[in-house]
């Protein structure tokens, strides 16, 4: 317990006091959910902009936790081997699994801090939400699934790729593109028929569709037949089991 | 009764034999595809000994000390830390890499709470154990600031309380002292003079002569191998070494070079970064006599003076080659 909570509470003080981990995972989503409240939003009927801008809430929250979960789990990872602090760590009686926890764990609550913040500044700008606690505590869960999942990236990019940077950019890119292309930026609607197909298929877009049935009524696609329910949580579990092993693997593997 | 007598005799002389090694490689090969770093290497190292691994870039040095404090495996041969294998004796070592491995964004006490707590404390045990080493190292008034404000010595000194927490008999040091200057170095290896107990065990990694003259025994190693072990003195001794002119020149060419080996006595004159090492015992006979047949030849001496052999010269006595060039 006492490794896991001291990785918990270093990899969290790292994220929080990073100036562009809190930029690009809370500032940088804000400043788009502002731009598309105050400037996209101008042709929306009065009835529905609450609720869009719900929606526009919800996808910030996306892409918010991906950023998280990829981009400052690969920055942390890829700086701390570069640093030499697995070397140190492999000479103590450290458990790898007890580490690996508490690493996971202090990004799932970053991602949930920002959240949070993400919601409060939506709520503020008028975005509409109705749910039952039933389906709220469901879309907690998806939401937990979907950091889990973009750990699994993160935990992919910083255990590959030597350095810092590289592991970084490689991160925002995955998670802005794969933003633009699957409908987390966009209506599924707007979408083309091989985009569609990915946006079902890529974990965070599929779970930002799930959150959004839940806690707006409207989903792009039949996002919570037991169907895609079951896809996104084997595909989930799958991004973040391979993003634990491909870590254990290159990070605490003795040469 | 017998049988009973010969078994206590045993455990005794094998607990006797534990104290007095408490490293003890045997036959250890390691190899990075078909090149060996390390050669079917042995030694035994006493405890409470200051041992200096001495060796260039490439030696095998580091891959050693890796070996010995569980983060590389060997090929290999055996490697036992008070009886045990590496792995089963993490608790007894305390090992500092040769990168800072400090998080900068964490005060010093945090990073120190951060190891306490990895190596298994409860947070108030934790907290009482990092004060004591806080004053252990001379951090006291600059524990609470961030790692990124401090110097590079200071940051050498945080990570060397990392290895000083209780229980801990092995420290290895990797080139701790790299990037270090003069002063820092020096407030080292007096922080090292103060931890040391008879029980503790201290491995130093280093290239640098004067670092390991603060051993008590200094293993040369060059390309995978041991090739001389002793005291300082010994190794000094063994190597015959006669005194040394430092000169420094104008321009470096092998014109100069021939003039100064008709100086060196014993062994072949060295190249520096400056200048050449020439090695004989008048030194204050012979340094005139440079100057001299320098200058007849149209040649300028900047700086020259006499110095008495270091570790480094013994290894270039042993290899043929300097400490920092021994790898090309």
């Amino acid at each position: 317990m006492n490794q896991i909570s001291a990785t918990f509470i270093k990899g969290l003080k790292d994220n929080l006091m990073s100036i562009s981990s809190l930029f690009w995972v809370i500032a940088w989503p804000i400043i788009w959910l502002l731009l598309g409240v105050f400037v996209f939003m101008k042709g929306v009927p009065e009835a529905y902009l609450g609720i869009v801008k719900g929606q526009t809430t919800l996808s910030m929250v996306t892409f918010s936790f991906m950023i998280a979960g990829m981009t400052s789990l690969a920055a942390t990872i890829s700086e701390d081997r570069y640093k030499g602090l697995f070397l140190k760590l492999k000479s103590m009686p450290v458990q790898p699994w007890k580490e690996s926890i508490g690493r996971i764990l202090s990004v799932v609550f970053f991602a949930i801090i920002s959240v949070i913040i993400i919601l409060i500044v939506g709520i503020s700008l008028g975005a509409e939400f109705s749910f039952t606690v039933k389906s709220l505590l469901k879309s907690i869960g998806f939401l937990i699934l979907g950091i889990l999942a973009s750990a699994g990236v993160g935990l992919v990019c910083g255990s590959l790729i030597k350095s810092i940077q590289g592991a970084i950019m490689t991160a925002v890119g995955i998670s802005v593109i794969t933003s633009a292309i699957s409908g987390v930026f966009f209506n599924y609607s707007m979408l083309s028929k091989p985009l569609q197909t990915f946006s079902r298929y890529w974990p965070m877009s599929s779970t930002n569709q799930i959150i959004s049935y839940y806690l707006t009524g409207n989903a792009g696609f039949d996002a919570t037949s037991t169907s895609n329910i079951l896809l996104n949580i084997a595909i989930s579990l799958a991004f973040f089991l391979i993003g634990l092993i491909i870590y254990t693997k290159f990070c605490w593997k003795k040469e | 009764m017998l049988i009973v007598f010969l078994l206590y005799s045993y455990k005794i002389i094998k607990y006797y034999i534990n104290i007095v090694d408490s490293i003890v490689i045997k036959n250890v090969t390691k190899k990075y595809g078909n090149k060996a770093v390390l050669d079917n290497l042995s030694m035994n190292i006493k405890e409470g000994e200051f041992y200096c691994l001495m060796g260039p870039n490439g030696s095998g040095k580091t891959t050693l000390s890796s070996i010995i404090a569980s983060v590389r495996t060997q090929n290999s041969g055996t490697v036992e830390i008070y009886g045990k294998k590496p792995f089963m004796a993490k608790e007894m070592i305390g090992y500092l890499p040769q990168e800072n491995f400090s998080d900068s964004s964490l005060t010093g006490k945090e990073n120190l709470l951060f190891f306490a707590r990895m190596l298994g404390c409860k947070k108030k045990e934790a907290l009482s154990i990092v004060n004591d080493l806080i004053d252990k190292i001379g951090l006291g008034e600059d524990a609470d600031k961030r790692v990124s404000k401090y110097s590079g010595g200071m940051k050498k000194r945080l990570e060397l309380a990392t290895i000083l927490f209780p229980g801990t008999k092995v420290l290895i040091l990797d080139e701790p002292t790299t990037g270090l200057d003069p002063s820092a170095r020096r407030n080292f290896f007096g922080l090292i003079d103060l931890i040391k107990d008879k029980t503790t065990t201290v491995i130093l990694i280093t290239h640098i002569g004067s670092d390991a003259e603060h051993a008590s025994m200094v293993c040369l190693m060059n390309e995978g191998k041991i090739i001389a072990e002793g005291t300082p003195e010994q190794l000094k001794n063994n190597a015959n070494l006669n005194n040394i002119i430092n000169a420094e020149t104008s321009v470096k060419n092998d014109h100069i070079k021939e003039i100064l080996n008709g100086f060196s006595r014993g062994e072949e004159l060295q190249e520096t970064d400056k200048g050449y090492k020439i090695y004989t015992n008048e030194t204050a006979e012979v340094i005139p006599k440079i100057v001299r047949a320098v200058e007849e030849r149209g040649y300028k001496i900047t700086q020259i003076g006499s110095e008495i052999p270091s570790l480094e010269d013994v290894f270039f006595k042993l290899t043929g080659k300097a400490i920092r060039e021994a790898k090309k």
